[in-house]
Formats: C-alpha cells, sequence, structure tokens
C-alpha cells in the first residue's frame, strides 16, 4: 500500500513541474500541450487514489474527467486555429 | 506477493516514463519533437500504472472499470495529440522556434 501513496507524491511533483512548463509556454500550443499531459496525470492520481481509499465510485469520476479532458482539449484546439497567410 | 511485485514494477516503470517525460519537454526546443514526447512517452507511463494496479486488483469490478479507462484513454489521447498538432501546423507554427535539438 505504501508504493500507491509515494507514487501519488512523484505525480503530484510532476504536476507541479507540468504547471511551471504551461506559465514558461511562448504560444497557446504549448499550453494545450501541457493540459493534455496534466489530464493524464490528475487521471493517474485519481485511479491510485482510489486503490489506496478503496473505493470503486472514484473510478467513475476518472471516466467523466477523460471525456471532458479529451472535450476541452480538441474544442480549445479547434479554436484557436488561425489560417495562413496565402491561404 | 509475486502478485504484488509484478504491480509494483508496473507501477514503477510507469513513474520513470512520466519523469523522462517531464525532462524531455523541458528539454527540447521545438514544438513538434515536444509532441512526440506527449504522444508517446505519457501515454506509456499513463497505461504502465494501470496495468499495475489491473494486476493488483486481480479479478474484479474494479479492474474492469480501470480497464475500461484505459480504453478510452487509448483511443483519445492520440486524437487530441493530433488535433493540438493540426492546430499548430495549420496555423504557420512550423517555421518557428530553433533547430538544436
Amino acid at each position: 500500500m505504501n508504493v500507491f501513496i509515494v507514487s501519488i507524491v512523484i505525480i503530484a511533483g510532476l504536476c507541479i513541474a507540468n504547471i511551471i512548463r504551461a506559465v514558461m509556454g511562448p504560444t497557446i500550443w504549448d499550453r494545450l500541450l501541457c493540459l493534455s499531459m496534466f489530464s493524464a496525470k490528475v487521471l493517474s492520481i485519481i485511479c491510485l487514489l482510489a486503490v489506496v481509499l478503496d473505493h470503486s465510485y472514484y473510478l467513475d469520476a476518472a471516466l467523466a474527467f477523460a471525456v471532458l479532458a479529451f472535450i476541452g482539449n480538441v474544442y480549445l484546439s479547434r479554436y484557436v486555429i488561425r489560417r495562413r497567410k496565402d491561404g | 506477493m509475486v502478485k504484488s511485485i509484478v504491480s509494483y514494477s508496473f507501477i514503477i516503470l510507469g513513474l520513470l516514463c512520466m519523469i523522462i517525460g517531464m525532462v524531455g519537454v523541458f528539454r527540447f526546443r521545438r514544438f513538434f519533437s515536444r509532441i512526440l514526447i506527449t504522444s508517446t512517452i505519457e501515454s506509456m507511463g499513463f497505461l504502465s500504472i494501470l496495468i499495475g494496479i489491473v494486476i493488483y486488483a486481480g479479478i474484479s469490478f474494479f479492474a474492469l472499470k480501470t480497464l475500461l479507462i484505459m480504453a478510452l484513454f487509448v483511443l483519445t489521447n492520440p486524437l487530441s495529440t493530433h488535433s493540438i498538432g493540426r492546430s499548430a501546423y495549420l496555423s504557420d507554427m512550423a517555421n518557428k522556434g530553433d533547430s538544436n535539438d
């Protein structure tokens, strides 16, 4: 059981590094990429927490979060398309 | 006992993949190199961690739900990464950034 808690702490540290990279990113596409990575890390934290607390219904929240992260990524990346100058 | 050791090995492998992916995202300068990191290394880390959880849980309803999340992630993460890359390419992002990778 101890390995799960240690891995949750390590992934939380990686999330902080991911937020630093998102703030550093010069364009909006870097920030979108960091959002995609961040959602994968949050998903793995939720699944590990479900194992630690031994509650099966945390995984439903993880499922809903996966769908919402996918829709958010696709919608935002289609929203920020700028066409080229030469058509 | 063997089951726990195999499960812990998968989780530690996934953590190593996530740490290497984070280092790569800080290290690479061009945008399209960083897309490679997100699309492969992050998926590898996430799937390894979830395989470890499935092995730890054994044959149960918990493992079935975790497999459902894995299937959804395998379907959606390449799609969202491709969408971000296509958006950057259509917006003329390919010529920016220095090329010293």
